[in-house]
């Protein structure tokens, strides 16, 4: 179910080693987001969110450099008000519980269940957790 | 007290002749190399397949210390403790494994398979020692584990990275599906949604092989968890939120319960949304405190 009124178009940036997710991602984000920018890894994400203070961030979880659970927690150490959606391709519990144990707030997997994130995003600005069902 | 005449004498060496050689004719054809040793440890007889397996001669191993056959490569520690210490307690014993590098053959595996053989009638005391050559079979064994767990990583990095791409493509094609949902023919939509429904069969196939083939692979976890360690990350995850709105988290002893940790820690980070009244006058923002 998507959510019919949601108030702004939150800024938002795609932390993803995959560039075809990066083309993807913005096309489902299109109603509620607006990418400031794009990161090939967390490290990267955490200099553009320093320099850009989004409101939130997609992590995926095996990136170079940094991966999604290490820059989840840069982000809460550092960054604590912006809000961490971690979208992956593994569906295991362990990763699951990693992310959320690493700072994030909510946990989408990809595939089907990417149609989910704009519940995700109502639900970690309005600051609850969500984990997709799927 | 009677003495035995030389044809008594005789007779009763033959007799032990005939069956020593009956002995050794059994012993010899049994496949597995067999060894008997005396009280002492000393070889007393060694089958012909011993001989051929070990590549030893009847001179450098009969009445030679079990320790010493061969010029010493029977020296093996772990014969020691069989001989010295686990036979005499349990009389006997089966599949002690047993490996070791002989310098003429190579590195062998063996299974032992030893028994005490006491004769009451003359306090004479053996040991029957039956070893089995498994080097091939434990090689072959070993190399079929290594193989199914290579086949395992395979199927699971195979799978893994193939899941990217698909989840791309399915994604893609949703996105076309929604865009044109208004616009395009019929057929087309259908034929969309064929190939939507084509991508998430191969999808649950991946998911299929990777959880056949992942090392780890649990559903949801239930274990006795100590509410105050959920609450403790929870805590930490909301640390900023929670001193900017000022306000104080008092926890007091919580239980022990059967519950998923992550759900946990979602569930009291979704209690503790700091609760607040906004002033529609003046735009302010209170804090009220509540209670869970």
């Amino acid at each position: 179910m998507e959510p019919t009124n949601l108030p702004k178009r939150y800024r938002a940036i795609i932390a993803d080693d995959d560039p075809m997710f990066r083309y993807t991602l913005p096309a489902v984000l299109q109603e509620a987001c607006e990418v400031i920018a794009e990161a090939e890894n967390g490290l990267a994400a955490l200099e553009a969110a320093e320099a850009l203070h989004p409101d939130l961030v997609f992590l995926d979880i095996s990136m170079p450099v940094l991966d999604g659970f290490q820059a989840a927690v840069q982000f809460r150490r550092n960054l604590p008000t912006i809000r961490i959606i971690v979208v992956s391709s593994h569906s295991d519990n362990a990763y699951v519980e990693e992310a959320f144990l690493s700072g994030a707030q909510a946990y989408v997997t990809k595939g089907s269940a990417l149609f989910q994130i704009p519940e995700a995003i109502e639900a970690v600005m309005g600051g609850r957790t969500f984990r997709a069902s799927y | 007290m009677s003495e035995r005449s030389d044809s008594e004498t005789h007779e009763i060496e033959e007799g032990l002749r005939d069956a020593l050689s009956y002995t050794e004719a059994i012993v010899d054809t049994v496949r597995e190399p067999l060894l008997v040793l005396d009280r002492e440890l000393r070889v007393t007889t060694a089958s012909r397949a011993f001989y051929q397996t070990f590549g030893v001669s009847p001179k450098a191993t009969v009445q030679q210390f079990i320790y010493e056959v061969g010029n010493g490569e029977w020296n093996i520690p772990d014969l020691r403790i069989l001989l010295e210490e686990v036979l005499p307690q349990h009389k006997a014993f089966q599949d002690f494994e047993v490996a070791h590098t002989f310098p003429a053959i190579g590195r062998r595996v063996m299974l032992l398979n030893a028994r005490q053989l006491i004769r009451a009638s003359n306090n004479t005391e053996h040991i029957l020692l039956a070893i089995e050559d498994i080097t091939e079979r434990k090689r072959i064994s070993d190399e079929l584990v290594r193989s199914n767990e290579d086949l395992q990583r395979f199927a699971y990095v195979a799978a893994h990275d193939l899941r990217s791409p698909l989840n791309s493509g399915l994604n893609l094609l949703q996105l076309l599906a929604r865009q044109t949902k208004d616009t395009s023919h019929e057929g087309d939509a259908q034929l969309l949604d064929l190939a939507i429904a084509n991508f998430r069969r191969l999808g649950e196939l991946m998911e299929a092989i990777l959880a056949y083939s992942a090392v780890e692979n649990a559903p949801q976890r239930r274990t006795v968890v100590s509410l105050e360690d959920p609450l403790k990350i929870a805590l930490q995850n909301l640390q900023h939120h929670i001193e900017s709105a000022g306000a104080t988290i008092d926890a007091r002893a919580l239980p022990s319960v059967s519950t998923d940790r992550t759900q946990m820690v979602m569930v009291f980070q979704n209690l503790m949304r700091i609760p607040s009244e906004v002033n529609n006058d003046s735009g302010d923002v209170n804090n009220s405190s509540g209670r869970m």
